[in-house]
């Protein structure tokens, strides 16, 4: 019988399926290779270069008090550009996310339109759009605002069309026969189920975007980044260490934050 | 009977489905030439095997599917080929429940009760997910009249299966409607739940002049309740006739094996 041929195992070898998984073992271990090739890896210079990174902090100390209170001020940029940079894509994003999400789009050109738009904003990095926001209006914090609203408005579009595809179909419908029109089922049956996951998601984004937002300052973006990134390319090496310190507590506070807002909604 | 229907209701249909065929792209015929009608004050059932038809004919008359031929008339106005803003206005005549509650999650008993208000209320504090005071007030008599007045601000989640689909009930009465259908409302409860879904909707025809519809599959529920048993199967009507007529051998014949 043909099925008892098939189900033999060690007979007959199944030389084309073996062939096809040696050639893609190959090709993988071809493309590592490469890659530790490309990136000029070289694992011993960390070891002896450890020394350089020592170097930086020994000339850094004593860090250098007098930044503290220009560096107050950048961090709170730093933070507000993060937080602009989240609040102002939630309405356009949760637009976009009712025309993009399977169960709730109203199909046809919006729902091709919406998918699009978060796509593209969202795979093209928000250092990026950052860049081309400098070109536009010129450096500061204005430009990496919104090189992070337009990256999260992707981001943001994305998260929540997904949120909102989890929302039971049922309940949906419900309303539908009751004779509701399109908005009213959003704000009636969709945005009550998802709110806490929507709340979330947006928080979280926010403390991805302060953070963030620090490295957009690098790119001319403003805030803390900016000074970080004037301090190194002019060596001061002690505003550097005491920048560096402010950052480390922003970063910490921003995420004790984040974590205690989350858990008063769950 | 014990309440008869009000004085000055209509007496005519409130529900007439006629030649209803739906056939899908695949080719499967699902209802072919289905005809029924509804009166006010009573309650009729469907009854059916598993693939009868009974839920496509739901589906198809909420038109939350689209029919291939036949007409549907509910009080009096054809709605199979309403679309858009005519249509939704068509659907506030017919109130819909189903197997599971469907009840918005998160939400309180009667936040979900009020939203059988949404239909007429277009206003903007509906829109921005709000209700009118007038709505909530009536709203609450009606969880009241379902017996459930106690759990008004109780999330919907936490609900039991029976106090859940009394809330449905509660929904559908809110929008007003004159035909009340029903898909397999107690499917998923226990013998004494559904049996007080099937006295409250009952009551619900004679008290407040509704056409009921209901979509059932246990037989005896449908000898106990129902004033009038439409029999599908294999999506055509086999059986239409007063409940007091029929007798056991017409009812064991729509679960036939062999169709």
């Amino acid at each position: 019988m043909a099925a008892t041929a098939t189900t033999t195992p060690g007979k007959r070898r199944d030389w084309p399926a073996i062939a096809g998984r040696a050639a893609i073992a190959l090709v993988a271990a071809a493309v590592v290779v490469q890659a530790y090739v490309v990136i000029d890896a070289r694992p011993e210079d960390v070891l002896t270069g450890v020394s350089g990174i020592f170097d930086i902090v020994r000339r850094g100390l004593p860090p250098d008090p007098s930044v503290l209170g220009p560096a107050v001020y950048q961090a709170l940029v730093t933070v507000d550009v993060g937080i602009i940079g989240t609040l102002v894509p939630i309405a356009i994003s949760l637009l976009l996310a009712f025309w993009a999400a399977e169960n709730v789009t109203p199909g046809g050109p919006l729902y091709a339109a919406s998918r699009s738009i978060i796509a593209v904003f969202r795979a093209i990095p928000d250092i990026v759009w950052a860049l081309l926001f400098v070109t536009a209006v010129g450096l500061g914090p204005f430009a990496g605002t919104m090189g992070l609203a337009v990256h999260s408005i992707g981001v943001l579009g994305r998260l929540y069309a997904e949120a909102i595809e989890d929302v039971p179909m049922a309940s949906v419908n419900a309303l539908v026969v009751t004779g509701a029109n399109r908005f009213q089922v959003a704000t009636h049956a969709v945005l009550p189920a998802t709110m806490p996951t929507l709340v979330g998601l947006t928080l979280y984004r926010m403390d991805t975007n302060v953070r963030s937002s620090l490295v957009l300052g690098f790119v001319g973006g403003g805030g803390l980044g900016f000074a970080i990134e004037n301090a190194l390319s002019l060596f001061q090496y002690q505003k550097l260490l005491a920048l560096l310190i402010v950052m480390a507590l922003l970063i910490a506070g921003v995420e004790a934050i984040a974590v205690a807002l989350r858990r008063t909604i769950h | 009977m014990v309440d008869p229907a009000p004085a000055g209701a209509t007496t005519g249909p409130l529900l007439v489905v006629s030649g209803l065929t739906k056939r899908y792209p695949n080719g499967t015929v699902a209802l072919s030439g289905v005809s029924l009608s509804a009166l006010p004050g009573e309650l009729t059932a469907v009854l059916g095997q598993n693939g009868s038809g009974k839920s496509t004919l739901v589906r198809c008359i909420v038109r939350l599917t689209d029919p291939t031929s036949g007409t549907i008339t509910i009080a009096g106005r054809e709605v199979s080929s309403l679309t858009g803003a005519r249509l939704r206005e068509a659907r506030r005549g017919i109130a819909v429940i189903f197997q599971d509650a469907s009840l918005v999650p998160r939400r309180s008993a009667l936040a979900n009760v009020a939203t059988g208000c949404l239909g007429r209320q277009r206003g903007l504090r509906t829109a921005l997910g709000g209700f009118p005071r007038r709505e909530l007030a009536l709203a609450a008599q009606r969880l009241e009249r379902v017996g459930l007045g106690a759990l008004a601000g109780q999330r919907s989640d936490t609900l039991s299966g029976g106090q859940a689909q009394r809330v449905a009930v509660a929904r559908a009465l809110h929008q007003e409607p004159a035909v009340l259908l029903a898909d397999e409302p107690v499917a998923s409860l226990d013998p004494d739940a559904a049996a007080d879904i099937m006295q409250l909707l009952r009551d619900l025809a004679r008290q407040e002049g509704i056409a009921v519809v209901c979509i059932l599959h246990q037989v005896d529920l449908a000898r106990r309740y129902a004033d009038r048993v439409v029999g599908l199967r294999g999506g055509e009507v086999v059986l239409d006739a007063p409940t007091a007529a029929l007798g056991m051998e017409d009812l064991a014949g729509l679960y036939r094996s062999d169709g």
